[in-house]
């Protein structure tokens, strides 16, 4: 006889034995309804496994209790820079899915945005700057939105930043590699190039043409701004919220913290319970002789102010993080148009404003104006919604737009 | 209300005016019914308890790779040598002290990866671009301290 029919007879005999004691209940009870605990597994076995269901249910109370938290991951080696995302999930993998679609989407930005690399099948920057004066370059919308925006803000805002002065920016890289200033009468001939007309832009034909054959774009202001724009719009577009992206110091919020602080986290700032705290970084060079006699080394603060924001974006523009010593002069990489050297007049300025691309535009046109320009500007442009500046004068002294107020959102430190 | 009655076979008779019926259930039943309730439980204290703690440690990136993990309950320093890293521009010290991690020495036209300090927040990612090193602090505490900030700008 085989193992099989065994289990079968004793199966058989078990199924009897439980019949009979269910009828001895009914003699025993004739007039109520039993319950009898052997109909649980039929039942069990109709639900396949109750038990099963209520261990599952058990686990999912344990993981309920299981509260998001801030994840931080790294994306390196796109515009020039790496990106810092942190956010709330519940799980890192979970938030690594989202940080793989940040890196997707900027990664075919850079591409298209870079002015330095040749990328195999993709038309961007430099083909239209190797193209220039030959013959117009195809080009994806995303460069046309761009260099769009990019000469609009030229025309309406302020000219101080232009995208056609690549040729200028180009003498002074190669300068800073080199350690010298680069020669005047090869400036000037880069100027008269710079004419931010020679950028002729098709939107029919999606065409870039570069009039002459000397100018060269250079989107090095705004790009990298720009594009966290599009990509923090499609992140937001998808669902994604409650994150930070900080690009290389140009930093994008989405939305607010998921989960707000405790009120004993929460110090000199109450508003970073709800919202994001961003810290402005003191502006110094880290070198004891180019830090002698500048006020932001005079305490050992990390941030000369901090700020607390939701749904926007702040921007930095300073030499102090990217400069060259010529001759034991500091020339940083912020280039007056006008004198066609490098611009010295703050230590930082921050712009805060909800469109990442126009606040990196506006802390570069800010970096270059005078602090009363800059105010007045600001001013005029009250129409087109919250644009504010704090300026880290050469002095130590932090200067800020009327609606920065010290108090619940802003917080600045003293560096006289 | 709930009248129970124990039979000779050990069997527990529940009997409830609101449903008027009695139900069987034996020792077997109670066991099951227990062994439910003590799982519940367990995965509550469990998940309570330990699966949001976790262990702080810090990953270290070289070039986009993860080179190490280093747990931050122990002091320690580590080098990375630019023989063995060639994309480093010198060789690199990194300390672990007091649950929070620094570069302490590298090579850099600008020495901001060592000019940050220490950081145990995970937050404030330690940057070492010209090195080709990123170090991430996993499951670190949000911005506190002195600092309480998200994100810096600069």
């Amino acid at each position: 006889m085989s193992f099989y029919m065994m289990g079968e007879r004793r199966k058989m005999k078990k199924e009897k034995d439980r019949e009979q004691k269910k009828e001895e209940k009914i003699r025993r009870y004739p007039k109520q309804k039993i319950f009898f605990p052997s109909e649980i597994f039929k039942i069990m076995k109709k639900v396949k496994g109750t038990g099963l269901l209520l261990f599952a249910l058990a686990l999912f109370s344990s993981c309920l209790g299981k509260n998001e938290k801030i994840y931080t991951k790294t994306v390196e080696d796109l515009f020039d820079t790496v990106h810092v995302i942190s956010g709330y999930d519940k799980s890192e993998k979970d938030f690594s899915k989202k940080v793989e679609f940040y890196k997707k989407e900027m990664e075919e930005l850079h591409n298209l945005y870079t002015s330095y690399e040749d990328i195999e099948k993709v038309n961007n920057i430099k083909t239209i700057n190797d193209n220039a004066g030959v013959k117009p370059v195809k080009v994806d919308k995303r460069i046309i939105a761009l260099l769009k925006d990019s000469i609009k803000w030229n025309r309406e805002i302020s000219n101080k930043v232009n995208i056609a002065a690549g040729g200028v920016i180009q003498l002074w890289e190669k300068g800073r590699q080199e350690k010298r200033i680069p020669n005047h009468e090869e400036l000037e001939r880069a100027k008269k190039c710079s004419n931010i007309d020679n950028i002729v832009i098709d939107e029919e034909n999606s065409t870039v043409f570069l009039k002459e054959k000397c100018t060269r774009i250079n989107v090095g202001a705004v790009a990298k701004g720009y594009a966290v724009e599009i990509v923090a719009a499609k992140m937001k577009k998808e669902g994604m919220d409650s994150i930070i992206i900080s690009a290389g110091g140009n930093v994008k919020v989405i939305g607010k913290r998921k989960i707000p602080k405790k009120e004993e986290e929460v110090t000199d700032l109450k508003s970073c319970k709800t919202d994001f705290c961003i810290g402005i970084m003191t502006p110094i060079y880290n070198d004891k002789e180019l830090d002698n006699g500048n006020p932001y080394k005079r305490r050992d603060i990390p941030y000369i102010s901090k700020i607390a924001v939701s749904d926007t974006s702040v921007v930095t523009t300073g030499s102090y993080q990217r400069y060259s010593v010529i001759e034991g002069k500091v020339y940083g990489h912020i280039i007056n148009m006008d004198t066609m050297y490098p611009e010295e007049k703050f230590s930082s300025v921050t712009v805060i404003t909800e469109n990442s691309g126009l606040a990196d535009f506006m802390s570069t046109t800010l970096y270059l104006l005078s602090f009363e320009e800059g105010k007045n500007l600001l001013v005029k442009l009250r129409g087109i919604g919250r644009i504010d500046a704090i300026w880290a004068m050469k002095s130590g002294n932090i200067e800020t737009t009327e609606s920065i107020v010290d108090g619940e959102d802003y917080v600045k430190y003293d560096f006289k | 209300m709930l009248n129970m009655i124990l039979n000779r076979k050990g069997e527990v008779s529940l009997k409830t005016p609101l449903l008027g019926t009695n139900f069987f259930i034996n020792i077997y039943d109670m066991v099951y019914i227990l062994f439910i309730i003590i799982i519940s439980i367990s995965l509550i204290v469990f998940g309570k308890f330990f699966i949001d703690k976790g262990s702080n440690r810090a990953i270290v990136r070289y070039n986009g790779k993860e080179i190490m993990a280093l747990d931050l309950r122990k002091n320690q320093t580590v080098f990375l040598l630019k023989k063995d890293y060639p994309l480093l521009l010198g060789d690199m010290e990194i300390e672990v002290k007091e649950g929070k991690i620094a570069v302490v020495k590298e090579k850099s036209p600008y020495n901001y990866c060592s000019l940050m300090g220490f950081t145990g927040e995970s937050t404030r990612p330690i940057i070492c671009q010209p090195n080709k090193i990123t170090i991430t602090v996993e499951n670190g505490k949000e911005s506190s301290g002195n600092n309480q900030v998200d994100a810096e700008v600069r």
